[in-house]
């Protein structure tokens, strides 16, 4: 079920009181109740994908036993390869099989020596299980490398990995910071549940005013790019940047945020990243949870920062490439990864990808020139690579790229969209005061009367309520 | 916990009273600047749906006013009537929309469904009296609080034009130019199947037509129930629904005048589907309004 959908007005009301009336007083119920809400939640998209993540839960529940229990180094390795054969196996069949097949078979057949048509299998993308698989992943390896202990509590474990609040869309969570809050009964905080409902409205916003507004404009634009000039193409491509800045950010708060009703701390998966002043900067601010699951589980393995230069630049390749492949199974993911690639590249190579680890404008209501020209530089550059993220083929995005940067890129666009504009501006704005806090409605008690903050509360729930655009998907589902 | 659920019960309060009272300012704002007078001359008021909105041109036929809408059941005309007999005495004759299609059971969709709810009620809202607010949400609350946002917005967006210029009473509705419509694929389309159930009302059509009827005999004024022109294929449909159709006037509405033109003969590229007619056939049935006026009996002499 989707969060902005009336089963899901129903669903959470009828968990919170359950968990905190009938099952507060004990961590064993709690935890037992969170995993039936959690099934119920996965399984009312479709019942058949709750197989594979209790499937997927057992297998490293088990290896993680297994590997609590031996310290011999060669069955240590054996029982971490069955978890990563067993997870990415399942990436692999549902996600990608596809992919590799017809891409065998193009390419033989461009060789000159084509083969039969390939077989291609009809699956359904269960949802969810670029999320799943990756945090139970994460689960075997820290336990492999000793950085956990193997948890014994089958019941936390499951509900661990299916936790409903981010199990669709994450953030990704480390078994060290999620699955520990599972052994201790949650304890109910009043301003951390109001300020979770805070965060809760402010995802709202992002994804049902800012997001779904900009999907209609944004569909309109890509579906046929060729009719528009480069101005209207230049706006797609701002419109899609912060439609999946809305969407997806706006999913991770709404996870946050209930979590927080349920006594969880999630972490931070978006800090502002419109607002970096290089791409380094947008890394270490956009997704944070999968980004930093890479650099633990892929970079430095690989090797990290240590060896030569050649291998760092190795390194940070297979990473974004990786990760754009992460995100699904067209090559337009994977030019998109090795697109911001080659912009950290630039920077690494120059040694100043860590220049920029402050808040920008700290302490300041605007920011320097300099700094605007570099908050802005970024952005194009972000805006650019994400036209390879949303086309449909590598030819329709460079196709799109080439009549973007046509002479029509200076004149008045074709089609706009005022209200989507404005509230874009109302966004930025709010972000951009707030940026030193955890979300955009981050409201201090002491510097704002509460009639003030309930008028602001009141303001962005009809605004949420009567200009959200038509109902989408949330884009992450897909991956 | 508790200290929570007060505060969420306490603002809970606070978000009903504050978009109570933001519904009550902004239809008291509304109601104050809608301009509800229709010219002077103008003494015969037309109101309905679809099919009155599309068959009646104003600007042809001398002394008439239409403000029907589409897709508008009789709930909505009868708030639009009641407001707009109020302000204008000097109005005559009332003529309603009576075809045999409107008082299908499944025309209580218009009211009832979501669909037109959200279309409607963030026009209108600001003329409800509590009854008919009560009536709505009793039949579709979920419908009707979901688009209590909606009319808010709808006032809100609308609040400058409300200001500066004002609604006159085209807001209200009017002739509607027909000028799409496929015949042709209407009557492809058309498969004719008696219903097994025999004939039933729409509760709700009947409910406001009495009302309807009620408020033009109280302010001492004439009601003709007019059937607009259909096509000869509809004939099936109608003669279902004939006994109920003049059942209802002769039993309900005795002092309605019923004007059934439904088998005036029109050429076929007048109609737009089987029961609108387009903008050719309206400026054919607007000219026979012209000379003939709304009598009963269909003239044929030219």
């Amino acid at each position: 079920m989707l969060f902005n959908s009336i089963e899901f007005v129903i669903f959470l009301p009828v968990v919170f009181v359950l968990y905190w009336f009938v099952a507060g007083r004990s961590v064993k119920a709690q935890n037992v109740l969170l995993l039936i809400a959690s099934y119920v939640f996965y399984g009312w998209w479709d019942w058949r994908f709750l197989s594979l993540i209790a499937f997927s839960s057992l297998v490293d529940f088990c290896v993680g036993i297994g590997l609590g229990r031996s310290d011999h180094e060669a069955k240590r390795k054996l029982l971490l390869s069955v978890s990563i054969l067993v997870n990415i196996g399942l990436l692999a069949f549902f996600k990608y099989f596809n992919f590799f097949a017809e891409n065998f078979y193009n390419t033989f057949t461009m060789l000159g020596h084509p083969i039969a048509d390939p077989i291609l299998l009809n699956t359904i993308l269960p949802v969810g299980i670029s999320f799943y698989t990756f945090q139970t992943l994460s689960y075997s390896i820290d336990v492999y490398r000793r950085k956990l202990e193997p948890t014994h509590d089958i019941i936390a474990f499951f509900a661990f990995v299916s936790f409903f609040p981010q199990l669709v869309a994450g953030p990704i969570e480390r078994a060290k910071h999620l699955l520990s809050q599972f052994y201790a009964r949650r304890e109910f905080h009043c301003d951390k549940a109001i300020d979770g409902m805070r965060q809760i409205l402010w995802g709202l916003f992002k994804k049902i005013v800012i997001a779904d507004n900009c999907a209609v404009y944004v569909d309109k634009v890509f579906s046929d790019y060729q009719s528009f000039s480069g101005s209207t193409l230049l706006f797609g491509a701002i419109f899609f940047a912060f439609q999946i800045y809305g969407d997806f950010s706006g999913y991770s708060d709404i996870a946050i945020g209930v979590s927080r009703l349920l006594g969880f701390n999630l972490m931070r998966n978006f800090a502002f990243p419109y607002f970096s002043r290089d791409i380094a900067e947008f890394w270490r601010r956009w997704h944070i949870s999968l980004s930093t699951w890479f650099r633990d589980y892929v970079y430095i393995p690989l090797g990290g920062n240590r060896g030569g230069r050649g291998m760092r630049i190795r390194n940070t390749c297979i990473v974004f490439i990786v990760s754009g492949f992460w995100h699904g199974a067209n090559w337009t993911f994977v030019v998109w990864g090795a697109v911001n690639a080659v912009y950290f590249l630039f920077l690494l190579l120059l040694n100043k990808h860590n220049e920029h680890t402050d808040s920008v404008a700290a302490g300041r209501v605007l920011p320097r020139f300099k700094e605007l020209c570099q908050i802005g530089s970024t952005f194009f550059l972000t805006v650019f690579a994400w036209i390879f993220f949303r086309a449909e083929s590598l030819h329709e995005a460079v196709d799109y790229i080439v009549n973007m940067f046509s002479v029509s890129l200076f004149t008045v666009p074709q089609i706009m969209s005022p209200k989507t504009l404005f509230f874009i501006m109302l966004l930025i704005s709010i972000e951009w005061l707030q940026r030193e806090k955890q979300h955009g409605l981050q409201l201090s008690d002491a510097a704002i009367p509460k009639i003030m903050r309930w008028g602001i509360y009141y303001a962005f729930i009809m605004i949420v309520l009567s200009f959200g655009g038509e109902q989408q998907q949330f884009i992450y589902f897909q991956f | 916990m508790k200290k929570f659920i007060g505060k969420f019960f306490m603002f809970s309060m606070f978000f009903i009273g504050g978009t109570v009272l933001l519904l009550l300012a902004t239809s008291t704002l509304k109601r104050g600047m809608i301009n509800f007078e229709i010219p002077k001359d103008k003494t015969i008021l037309v109101i309905g749906s679809s099919v009155t909105a599309c068959a009646v041109d104003d600007s042809i036929v001398p002394g008439v006013f239409n403000i029907s809408t589409n897709g508008m059941g009789y709930f909505y005309s009868y708030i639009k009537l009641r407001e707009i007999l109020d302000h204008n005495p000097h109005i005559t004759t009332v003529i309603l929309s009576y075809t045999h299609s409107e008082l299908e059971k499944e025309k209580d969709k218009w009211f009832t469904e979501g669909k037109y709810i959200r279309v409607h009620m963030p026009k209108y809202l600001f003329l409800f009296d509590w009854h008919d607010f009560i009536s709505l949400l009793v039949s579709s609350p979920y419908e009707v609080v979901s688009n209590l946002p909606r009319t808010v917005k709808h006032t809100i967006v609308n609040a400058l034009k409300i200001v500066t210029s004002g609604y006159n009473i085209h807001y209200f509705g009017g002739y509607h130019q027909h000028k799409k419509g496929d015949l042709r694929k209407a009557k492809a389309d058309y498969h004719y199947k008696r219903k097994s159930e025999g004939v039933q009302y729409s509760h709700y059509q009947k409910k406001y037509l009495l009302k309807i009827y009620e408020l033009v005999l109280s302010h001492k004024k004439t009601l003709i129930l007019l059937h607009t022109p259909t096509h000869p294929l509809f004939k099936n449909k109608k003669e279902e629904f004939e006994d109920i159709y003049h059942l209802l006037v002769e039993q309900q509405l005795p002092k309605a005048t019923l004007v059934n033109h439904s088998n005036m003969e029109l050429p076929e590229y007048g109609f737009a589907d089987l029961i609108h007619l387009n903008s050719e056939g309206a400026k054919f049935y607007s000219e026979y309004l012209k000379a003939y006026g709304f009598s009963s009996s269909i003239r044929t002499d030219k």
